[in-house]
């Protein structure tokens, strides 16, 4: 026998084995997985996809059920349970509730696109939802948050705001930064446990230090999906709101530290007499300007565009 | 040209430069306010309104209704208009042949210098009491006796309520 023969002849030998078999055994070396068997797992995940796999799909949906409420569920986990969830549905022939599962799957992953081994069924619903929020028939996500009251600085800051219809895998986000930085830092809206639409961000007091100047910090709320579009907001990084921190008590502060220092060299003496050098020249443009108020122009239009 | 003029000339630049600039004793403040074609129909003066603390807050409760039913006359400042008239609301009666031609009206309050304002504007009907039509809030972060920032004004629309918006001077 020739040495190039060989793998001829083994290749030969699988092909006649393989079509000698009988049907039980010819698997494919990578089967394709199940179309309930993708994504993450969790306790529930993995006991409604047998169940799915196995046809209990009553059974399946109250697994789901319970997935969805359990405490701690990632978006992730939620992701998949909604998956599931829609495909249960529609087996069951309820479409509603798939409707409604996969317009929540659809708002945490815009971008989501069902496996191509999906039934054409659940690809033609799937379709339409799509549709649906393309034209926003879908409701909005609305945040409805109050602008931060002048803090005393040293202090955590706590922002409370109702954010209605937030989709899942949303953020809700409060961007700070000290006016003149270049950068936002930012937290995020927390649920409140409590209550179903109330959500918390706190700003540490370490980013608002109590300082002997008072100081302005620019501020804004923003709420995006998973692909980090806007979906609401207030305020943005162009035209930030703002808030100024309260200086510390200058005057107690001060008392403590001029204490023992001769009286020339106390900073308040010559803070007065360069108040007194400052206030001769304002003097002069406070004359001809109205030196407390500030004129507001305000001028009225029809806007044509209004009915 | 004496010694003495040319050294008093860098002085007298400095000086010139601390002075009011014409151009920013009008327009200081670009408050321009559109109103809808239904209040524009039946509105008859209009309730300019400045609040202390203006970041506390919401202007999207503050424009539902009356501003008299939802905060108290100490919250307001003391305002003045050209005149010299003072009051905590001053009205001003719309010229509505100029508003209809799009011409506009333009109105001027004085407002104490400070931070954290909220000015409101509320439409008010001709009748006895007077009506409210609708209202325009818009939060003013800081109002100097110079240059100030231009601010965008929310549209005024019709939100119809039964409450009289009258404010005692």
């Amino acid at each position: 026998m020739h040495r190039h023969d060989l793998p001829l002849r083994v290749g030969a030998l699988f092909l006649v084995v393989g079509l000698l078999a009988p049907p039980g055994l010819a698997r494919p070396l990578f089967p394709a997985p199940a179309l309930s068997q993708l994504g993450p797992a969790s306790p529930e995940i993995t006991r409604a996809r047998e169940q799915i796999d196995d046809g209990e799909f009553e059974e399946a949906r109250r697994t789901l059920q319970a997935g969805l409420d359990a405490p701690d569920v990632t978006d992730d986990q939620l992701v998949e349970l909604y998956r599931l969830l829609g495909l249960t549905a529609l087996y069951l022939g309820d479409e509603d509730q798939a409707r409604e599962a996969y317009e929540k799957l659809l708002q945490a992953r815009p971008d989501y696109e069902l496996p191509r081994t999906a039934p054409p069924k659940l690809r033609a619903l799937y379709a339409r939802i799509k549709e649906d929020i393309r034209s926003r028939r879908v409701r909005p996500v609305t945040l409805d948050v109050d602008p931060i009251p002048d803090p005393p600085g040293g202090e955590p800051i706590v922002v409370e705001a109702t954010i209605q219809d937030l989709a899942l895998g949303a953020r809700a986000r409060l961007f700070y930064r000290r006016a003149g930085d270049q950068a936002y830092n930012s937290v995020d809206f927390v649920k409140d446990r409590g209550e179903k639409e109330r959500f918390r961000a706190v700003v540490p007091a370490f980013d608002v230090p109590v300082e002997p100047e008072p100081y302005e910090v620019e501020y804004y709320f923003e709420v995006v999906d998973a692909a980090q579009r806007r979906l609401a907001g207030r305020g943005d990084s162009f035209q930030p709101l703002l808030f100024q921190v309260a200086p510390q008590r200058s005057t107690a502060a001060a008392a403590e530290v001029s204490e023992g220092r001769p009286w020339y060299k106390s900073p308040w003496l010559w803070v007065a007499v360069g108040a007194v050098a400052i206030g001769g020249t304002a003097g002069v443009v406070a004359l001809s300007s109205s030196e407390d108020r500030g004129r507001v122009p305000i001028t009225i239009r029809v806007d044509p565009a209004q009915p | 040209m004496s010694l003495r003029l040319l050294k008093s000339l860098p002085l007298a630049a400095v000086l010139s430069a601390c002075g009011p600039d014409d151009s920013a004793t009008v327009g200081r403040f670009g408050l321009d306010v559109t109103m809808s074609r239904a209040v524009a129909n039946e509105v008859h003066a209009l309730q300019v309104s400045v609040l202390k603390g203006g970041s506390s807050r919401s202007c999207t409760e503050l424009q539902r209704t009356c501003l008299n039913t939802q905060v108290k006359r100490e919250d307001l400042v003391v305002l003045e208009d050209v005149r010299g008239n003072e009051g905590r609301a001053l009205r001003f009666t719309v010229d509505l042949t100029a508003m209809q031609n799009g011409v506009g009206q333009a109105l001027a309050v004085d407002v104490p210098v400070g931070r954290d304002y909220a000015l409101v504007i509320e439409a008010i009907a001709l009748g006895a009491p007077s009506r409210f039509l609708g209202s325009s809030c818009n939060y003013l972060k800081v109002v100097n006796s110079g240059d100030n920032v231009p601010v965008v004004a929310a549209p005024l629309v019709l939100t119809e309520q039964s409450c009289d918006p009258s404010i005692s001077p």
